[in-house]
C-alpha cells in the first residue's frame, strides 16, 4: 500500500505551509502536492472600509513585506484619486522608490543569509539542528553579523520613508505623507561604516561573488536541482530596463519568445487567469493565452532577470551581464539561481538606494496631487518574491466593494509544486529509506522561491511542525511534532 | 544607576487578540515607571533576526505576546538563550533571538516571557472583552516586576 509523507510546515519560510509526497506500494511516487493551511478572508475582510484606509488595511497580510502591498494598494487608490503613475510629484514617487527599494534590500538580504545560507554553507545532509542562522552566527559570524546589519539597514530606510519598519503610512492616494529631511538623509549617506549606503553596495558585491565562488565548487547541484523549463513574468520599465516599482507587463516562455508583449497591466483581466483547486486554498494563476494547462509561469528574481533588457545601475548590470551569458542570453530556469539573482537584485537595490539617496527631489514639499476620482484602480509592484496583484472597486460612498489581490507567492504556486515533484521524482523515488536530507531537500527546492504564506497569528503555542506519515489507506503510519 | 529596560509587544492586531503584544506596548506610553527604571516598548509584528542587534543596548528584555494556553491568564517567565533550534521567520522564538544575539556579541540582557492568554483570534481589529482584562493584569504584573528591579 501506498504512503503519503507530509512535511509541515516548510521550515525557514513565512507562514503555514504543508507538503504531501504520496508513494505507492513499490516506492514510487504517485503524486506531490504544496498545500496552504491557512484561510486568510481579507479580500472579504477589506470590503466597506474607505478606500484610502486600503494602503494601510493591506499591510496587515505579511509582516516580513508589508511594504510591497502598502504600495500596490497606494497604487490602486492613486487611480481612485484621479492620479495616474506619470501625476505623482517627483517628490512623492522618489520617496515611495526609496521605501520599495529599501524592502527589497532587506527582504532578500533576509531570504539568503538566514534562510538559504544555512542551506548552502552546511549542505542539505546537515543536523537541522545548525543548519539554521544560529548554526551560521556560530561558524560564520562575519557573514551572520553582515545580515543582521544589511537588514537592519533596510529597516531603518522603511522606517525613514513610511514612518514605521512595520505597517507605515508614508503612501496615501495621490501621493505620500512625508518627504525625507537632510537629517534623515545623512543618516544614511555620512555615518561612518558599516550602516551606509555606501558599505551596503560593496557588502551586497561581496554577496554576489560568494555565490558565483559557491556556484563554481557546486556547478552540478546549482545548475541540476528542480531545473525545469518553464514561462516568466514581471513588470518591466518601458523601455525593457529591471524596475521594481512600476512598468509595463512582460511575459517569456522558457526559450525567451514572448508571450505578453509590455503590456498595460490596468488590463491584467484579459491576460491572467486564476483557477481554483480542490485540494489548496491558494488559487493557481495562468496566462490565457496559453490556457490553464500550460500557461502557468514563474515571478520573482529569476523571472525578472529572464524578462529584463538590462539592469540600470552599473555594478548590477555587469553581474547581469554574467548571469545572462551563462544560459547564453537565453531564459535562466534553474531554480537554485534565483539565489544568484536574488543576490544581484539586492546589489541593484543598494545601487539605487545611493542614487536616490543623492537626490534633492527628495527632500521636495509638493508630496499630494489630487484629480477626478474613479470608482475602480490596478496596483502592480514587484515585490521581493514576485509580481504583486492589488485590484479594488469603490462605490459612491468612497467604500471598497471589491478587492482581488494575487500575492507574489500564488503567481508561484505551480512552480513549487513543480519543484516539488522534480525532489520527488529524483530524490525519494524507489527509495527504501526516507532520510532527513531527502526532506530537506524538498524544502530547498521551495525555499529557493521566497514563499510568503501569508504570516497570520503570531501567538505562543502556536506553529507546531508535523511530519505525517500515512499508508496508501489514508491512516497515519507515522507522526513527528517539534 | 537605571535599569534599561527594553519591551517588545508582538503580534498582528489585525488578528483580533492575537494584538495583545502590541497593545501592551501601546499602554506603556501612557504608564508611570518606577524611578530606577527607564522603559522602551517596542511593536512587533513578529521577531526576526536584527532583534539580536536590537537588544544587546538594554539590561533586561521583555517579550509579551498573546498566548493560547488554557491556563492562567498572565504569566511572565524567564527564559535562557536557545543553543540550536530550527529557524522560521514567521515564528522566531524568544529564545532564538537570544540564542542569536549571544553567538554574536557575546552576551545578552536578563531576559523575560509575558504570555497574555487571548480568547479570540479571527480577522478583525479590537481585542476581545477577556482580552481587554488579561491586558489589565499582565500591566499589573509587569508594574510589579518593574518595582522589584534595582
Amino acid at each position: 500500500m501506498g504512503r503519503k509523507i507530509t512535511i509541515e510546515p516548510v521550515t525557514r519560510v513565512e507562514g503555514h505551509g504543508k507538503v504531501t509526497i504520496h508513494l505507492d506500494d513499490k516506492g514510487r511516487v504517485a503524486r506531490t502536492r504544496f498545500h496552504v493551511v491557512e484561510f486568510r478572508g481579507f479580500e472579504r475582510f477589506v470590503q466597506g472600509r474607505p478606500y484610502w484606509e486600503a494602503p494601510v488595511l493591506v499591510e496587515r497580510l505579511c509582516g516580513i513585506c508589508p511594504v510591497s502591498h502598502h504600495l500596490a494598494a497606494a497604487k490602486a487608490m492613486d487611480i481612485v484619486a484621479g492620479v495616474g503613475p506619470d501625476d505623482l510629484s517627483p517628490t512623492a514617487e522618489k520617496m515611495r522608490r526609496l521605501m520599495h527599494y529599501g524592502q527589497m534590500f532587506q527582504s532578500h538580504a533576509l531570504h539568503f543569509f538566514h534562510l538559504a545560507s544555512p542551506d548552502l554553507l552546511f549542505g542539505a545532509d546537515a543536523d537541522p539542528a545548525i543548519r539554521n542562522v544560529i548554526g551560521v552566527a556560530l561558524q560564520y559570524k562575519d557573514l551572520a553579523v553582515q545580515g543582521v546589519l544589511m537588514r537592519k539597514f533596510g529597516q531603518e530606510i522603511i522606517k525613514a520613508t513610511a514612518g514605521k519598519k512595520i505597517h507605515g503610512t508614508g503612501a496615501v492616494p495621490g501621493g505620500i505623507n512625508k518627504n525625507l529631511s537632510a537629517e534623515e538623509r545623512d543618516a544614511f549617506l555620512k555615518v561612518p561604516a558599516p550602516m551606509n549606503a555606501d558599505h551596503m553596495i560593496a557588502w551586497a558585491q561581496g554577496a554576489v561573488d560568494f555565490f558565483k565562488d559557491y556556484h563554481k565548487k557546486n556547478k552540478n547541484l546549482i545548475d541540476g536541482f528542480a531545473a525545469f523549463p518553464s514561462n516568466h513574468l514581471s513588470l518591466v520599465r518601458k523601455d525593457g530596463a529591471l524596475d521594481f516599482y512600476h512598468g509595463v507587463l512582460r511575459a517569456v516562455d522558457a526559450g525567451g519568445r514572448k508571450i505578453l508583449n509590455d503590456v498595460d497591466y490596468s488590463g491584467y483581466l484579459d491576460h491572467i487567469g486564476e483557477e481554483v483547486k480542490s485540494w489548496s486554498y491558494m488559487k493557481f494563476p495562468y496566462l490565457k493565452a496559453l490556457g490553464k494547462q500550460d500557461g502557468w509561469y514563474r515571478v520573482g528574481p529569476l523571472a525578472r532577470l529572464n524578462t529584463c533588457d538590462f539592469i540600470p545601475t552599473p555594478l548590477a548590470q555587469k553581474e547581469f551581464e554574467a548571469f545572462r551569458a551563462y544560459t547564453n542570453r537565453k531564459p535562466n530556469n534553474m531554480s537554485l539561481h534565483t539565489h544568484w539573482a536574488r543576490l544581484i537584485e539586492t546589489l541593484h537595490s543598494a545601487e539605487v538606494i545611493k542614487g536616490l539617496l543623492e537626490d534633492p527631489d527628495l527632500q521636495g514639499d509638493d508630496l499630494v496631487r489630487k484629480g477626478r476620482k474613479r470608482h475602480e484602480g490596478v496596483g502592480l509592484v514587484e515585490a521581493p518574491r514576485g509580481t504583486l496583484f492589488h485590484h479594488y472597486r469603490i462605490n459612491d460612498d468612497d467604500q471598497i466593494t471589491m478587492a482581488n489581490l494575487i500575492v507574489s507567492t500564488t503567481n508561484n504556486n505551480e512552480p513549487m509544486n513543480r519543484a516539488v515533484h522534480w525532489v520527488a521524482m529524483n530524490v525519494l523515488d524507489k527509495q527504501k529509506e526516507i532520510t532527513e536530507g531527502m526532506l530537506n531537500r524538498v524544502e530547498i527546492a521551495i525555499r529557493a522561491y521566497d514563499p510568503c504564506l501569508s504570516c497570520a497569528t503570531h501567538a505562543l503555542g502556536r506553529m507546531p511542525l508535523e511530519v505525517e506519515l500515512y499508508d496508501g489507506r489514508g491512516e497515519r503510519i507515522g507522526r513527528k511534532t517539534k | 544607576m537605571n535599569k534599561r529596560i527594553l519591551v517588545f509587544g508582538i503580534g498582528n492586531p489585525g488578528r483580533r487578540d492575537d494584538g495583545l503584544g502590541p497593545a501592551l506596548a501601546d499602554a506603556l506610553t501612557r504608564t508611570v515607571f518606577p524611578a530606577t527604571v527607564h522603559v522602551t516598548g517596542e511593536f512587533r509584528y513578529q521577531l526576526n533576526i536584527e532583534d539580536a542587534a536590537t537588544m544587546r543596548d538594554f539590561d533586561i528584555v521583555v517579550f509579551a505576546d498573546a498566548s493560547v494556553s488554557e491556563e492562567p491568564p498572565v504569566t511572565l517567565e524567564k527564559i535562557e538563550p536557545a543553543d540550536a533550534i530550527t529557524f522560521t521567520t514567521h515564528a522566531l522564538a524568544p529564545a532564538s533571538v537570544l540564542g542569536l544575539c549571544a553567538e554574536l556579541y557575546g552576551g545578552v540582557p536578563e531576559a523575560y516571557v509575558l504570555a497574555i492568554r487571548g480568547a479570540d483570534f479571527d480577522l478583525g481589529e479590537g481585542l476581545s472583552a477577556q482580552a481587554e482584562r488579561n491586558l489589565g493584569s499582565a500591566l499589573d504584573v509587569l508594574l510589579r516586576f518593574l518595582q522589584g528591579v534595582s
